[in-house]
């Protein structure tokens, strides 16, 4: 009789851990990811995404800045977080700005700001162009909000600003969440 | 009697497996004691005297940039820093909601910084805020407010479906801090002597659209009415953070909330000449927070905003709290040195 107790005992314990188990995994759909953290893989020279053509350079968006081998900057910005380790960067050339987000030791490529009309996008659209300009090059296939029309394709999108019909801002974005 | 006994046993082990579950939970909730400290500052004020005068709630720009204890030391005047890293004003709100419960100050300054952001951010932040809130209904409805779509209440509730993954992660801290905790700010400030100037500022960026959302008007509403309903005077604040831009459209909307509800509002932004404060020495980050001089020369500047425009105690004068608050400003002391 004793026995049969303890095996009981032991059928429950396991029942038990079995069922907290079962609880945590069941309930441990979220993510553990913290701040900055995305995932990178951006296809070489894709056709699907955007990416930005400065003199002899192509600046992919979601890369390792290092790896994309640019001239030395005229100003550089640091920008910490609340309280997470690790640095946002912006590095200011003559006509635009690319900014990195931190992964791990390397720092990635998220937006490339321009800066004045003398910049263009690879497909030819610059500050000061019209919004039927953006259109005839990009299409309607865009996400409009407010004053502000975006183009996506994967994590990488292109998104202008329209004052009174006239292109005011352009970025390139890495989408990182 | 042996169906006693199968009872008394059934119940002993009900005890032992909830017993693990809990520890098991406090083992791996992280401690926030050495690293991610301002997890932790939440939890500090539940052991603090309550008789504060002024109460500051709001992110990361109030618990950097305030110091209680050079309030106290200048003026005499009694405070604590409710703040916590991006703290949303949904969670300021309910933080406010749950200090009132222990205490009713006469004001309550209030960091306007989180009117940008119209949803949660990140679960990151939330937790620095939320994990170490004691349990109460206003905690229960800051996480509905603070979830973000990935986030579940049960993950709240039982911290090892969170952080389950930190078992092999787990350090001396987390055996160390099991049961006990330390104090790492002063009534909530964290002070920070480092010094990173701020060299170059980050380029401020169009948008699309400045207006604040109708969820933070709602929540700015409910801090206002909370203030009304408990006699508390509301000041609105921005504290002298040079980045994220604060634009003017954003200073214009908040000055056009503080006069329509005869509320005052002091953007330290504009008055960081006359505070002296000098971006090249006084910020730790390179002008998002303000490091202890930068902080010491606002807080100071700050106290006698105060005491010319509210009527404050001199609590100097008061023997008994002057006691408690010399010990602290002798401890305070020690440290800044």
């Amino acid at each position: 009789m004793k026995n049969k107790g303890t095996i009981i005992a032991i059928i429950f314990v396991v029942v038990a851990l079995v069922i907290i188990g079962a609880f945590i995994i069941l309930n441990s759909k979220q993510e553990t990811k913290t701040i900055g953290n995305a995932e990178t893989s951006v296809s070489q020279e894709s056709k699907d995404v955007y990416q930005f053509k400065a003199e002899d350079k192509t600046v992919q968006l979601g890369v390792d800045f290092a790896s994309l081998n640019m001239p030395k900057e005229n100003d550089y910005a640091e920008m910490e977080s609340c309280a997470f380790e690790g640095l946002d960067k912006e590095y200011t050339y003559d006509h635009y700005v690319i900014s990195t987000y931190p992964e791990g030791d390397t720092d990635k490529v998220k937006s490339v700001y321009f800066l004045d009309g003398e910049a263009q996008t690879t497909e030819g659209v610059k500050i000061g162009d019209t919004y039927d300009k953006m259109v005839e090059v990009y299409g309607e296939d865009y996400q409009n909000l407010d004053n502000q029309y975006t183009y996506e394709r994967e994590k990488t999108q292109i998104i202008f600003l329209i004052e009174d019909n006239v292109i005011s801002q352009i970025e390139y974005n890495y989408v990182t969440e | 009697m042996k169906t006693i006994k199968r009872i008394i046993n059934v119940i002993v082990i009900l005890v032992i497996a909830i017993l693990i579950f809990y520890l098991l939970n406090k083992l791996l909730m992280p401690k926030y004691m050495t690293d991610l400290v301002e997890g932790s500052m939440i939890s500090q004020y539940y052991d603090e005297e309550k008789n504060h005068e002024v109460i500051f709630i709001g992110d990361c720009e109030v618990y950097a940039n305030f110091s209680p204890m050079v309030l106290y030391q200048e003026k005499g005047i009694t405070s604590y820093v409710r703040g916590s890293s991006q703290q949303m004003i949904w969670q300021s709100y309910y933080l406010l909601k749950e200090t009132l419960k222990y205490e009713i100050p006469k004001i309550v300054v209030f960091n306007v910084n989180s009117m940008r952001y119209s949803e949660p951010v990140s679960e990151a932040y939330n937790r620095l805020t939320l994990d170490k809130m004691k349990w109460s209904k206003e905690k229960y409805d800051m996480i509905k407010a603070s979830m973000l779509d990935e986030e579940t209440m049960t993950s709240y509730i039982f911290p090892i479906l969170r952080y389950h993954d930190r078992f092999d992660k787990l350090t001396k801290e987390d055996i160390e801090y099991l049961f006990d905790k330390k104090k790492n700010t002063y009534q909530g400030f964290l002070i920070n002597k480092e010094i990173k100037p701020l060299e170059n500022k980050p380029v401020v960026k169009k948008l699309a659209n400045y207006q604040f959302a109708d969820i933070d008007y709602e929540y700015l509403e409910k801090i206002k009415d909370l203030c009304e309903e408990n006699n508390i005077k509301l000041l609105l604040i921005k504290a002298p953070s040079v980045y994220p831009h604060w634009y003017d459209e954003y200073d214009a909307q908040i000055e056009k909330f503080a006069e329509e509800n005869h509320i005052n509002f002091v953007n330290f932004l504009d008055k960081v000449g006359e505070i002296g404060i000098d971006y090249s020495q006084d910020t730790y980050d390179r002008g998002l927070h303000l490091n202890l001089t930068g902080a010491t020369k606002l807080s100071k500047y700050f106290a006698t905003y105060l005491k010319e425009n509210y009527e404050l105690t001199d609590y100097r004068e008061n023997k008994e709290i002057d006691d408690i608050y010399q010990k602290k400003l002798e401890q305070y002391m020690k440290e800044i040195m």
